[in-house]
């Protein structure tokens, strides 16, 4: 995998958490990570995207990542049925938080997938790297040690 | 249950202008169960806060604390430990919670930060309705088990008004039904529709909100 990112800018810290289920039968992001030269992301797994709570979100930001990527399965291929949907209405709400105290919404965003690869992962994440290196560094940066 | 909703953040950052060490304490009782004011919430708005005070260039150290109640003393002796380190407490309780507080530890600042709105229930998920406005002359047994004062825009006691739309919804509010149309049925329901012919006098108000601060007083459980 090459990546495009033009190391001399500001590249955004990202955390990534994504369901179990919308990735492909032994596709592991963190592995495919390495390869990819100037991407800096943390991959944490869950259950269901319905287990991310909005105190996760903010703590998560606050705590200095430059920008949360929640990605879910599509709407008809939760195992939860409704699971994914719930992480969308609470992805919907934190940003509105975020916009509330002007922390730029597009910090945070959620984005579905079904048997994602790793390229493809990554691409979701380079794609929200992108809209958070518009925002600039989170001002917590530093807030604690990550 | 007592319902609420957070202030705006603008305005909890304002109240908390001057301060750089606040505890942010949650009830895990009627604000938890309005999600508004419980664990959850405690530590959504606290790193949410701190972001808010940056945002503007200034730090705030934020403590947190959940009590099972804020309206009881026993409870609210908890956070006697965490007082000495703050200047200001930011309660996610009901009024009654944060005039407590405001009480027992007069050396704080103590603020709000809920807007305390009604006595309610939980319809739905994620949807409250009032049920009660706490009038102190309780006219439920004349309305069938529905409040007319806490849920007929305008608090009729003889209902309905005339303006109950066809689909019984509310004239002020096509989402509310209409409380007299409710009871109406209810009435109907228990074969009891003639009960609603009796005329229901004027309310005695005096038990009410107004003429002052009203207390409750049994000898039998005092000290
Ligand atoms: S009649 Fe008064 S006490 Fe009874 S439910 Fe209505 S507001 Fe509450
Ligand atoms: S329509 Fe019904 S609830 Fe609305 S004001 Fe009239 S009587 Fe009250």
């Amino acid at each position: 995998m090459d990546s495009k990112i033009d190391k001399g800018k500001f590249e955004p810290e990202m955390v990534v958490l994504f369901c179990q289920h919308c990735m492909g039968k032994d596709e592991d992001p963190k592995a495919a990570l390495n390869k990819i030269s100037g991407l800096k992301a943390e991959f944490l797994i869950m259950p269901c995207s319905s287990k991310v709570e909005t105190s996760h979100m903010v703590k998560i930001l606050a705590d200095g990542a430059d920008g949360l990527l929640v990605v879910g399965c599509k709407t008809d291929r939760c195992r939860f049925l409704t699971g994914s949907t719930m992480a969308e209405k609470r992805v919907d709400y934190a940003r509105g938080l975020l916009d509330e105290i002007r922390m730029g919404v597009d910090r945070l965003r959620m984005e579905r997938g079904e048997e994602l690869s790793c390229l493809q992962m990554m691409a979701l994440v380079q794609s929200q790297a992108d809209a958070v290196r518009a925002l600039g560094p989170n001002p917590m940066k530093g807030a604690k040690k990550r | 249950m007592i319902i609420g909703e957070w202030k705006p953040i603008e305005e909890i950052v304002t109240m908390l202008d001057k301060h750089k060490n606040v505890l942010l304490v949650g009830c895990a009782t009627c604000m938890a169960e309005c999600s508004a004011g419980g664990e959850k919430e405690v530590e959504t708005l606290a790193p949410l806060l701190r972001m808010a005070m940056k945002v503007k260039g200034r730090t705030i150290n934020i403590y947190t604390k959940t009590l099972e109640r804020q309206c009881e003393w026993e409870f609210i002796e908890e956070l006697t430990p965490i007082i000495p380190k703050v200047e200001a407490v930011l309660s996610l309780a009901c009024g009654i919670g944060v005039q407590a507080i405001a009480e027992r530890f007069p050396e704080v600042r103590v603020y709000p930060g809920v807007n305390t709105t009604s006595l309610a229930i939980r319809e739905e998920p994620g949807l409250w309705a009032v049920r009660c406005e706490a009038c102190g002359d309780c006219m439920l047994a004349e309305t069938f088990g529905l409040c007319p004062i806490a849920r007929c825009a305008k608090g009729l006691l003889n209902g309905p008004c005339g303006g109950t739309r066809n689909d019984g919804k509310c004239e002020v509010d096509e989402n509310v039904d209409c409380v007299w149309k409710l009871i109406v049925e209810r009435a109907s329901a228990c074969g009891r529709i003639e009960d609603l012919m009796n005329i229901r006098k004027a309310k005695q108000w005096s038990h009410s909100s107004h003429g002052g601060q009203k207390r409750m007083l049994r000898e039998d459980l005092r000290p």
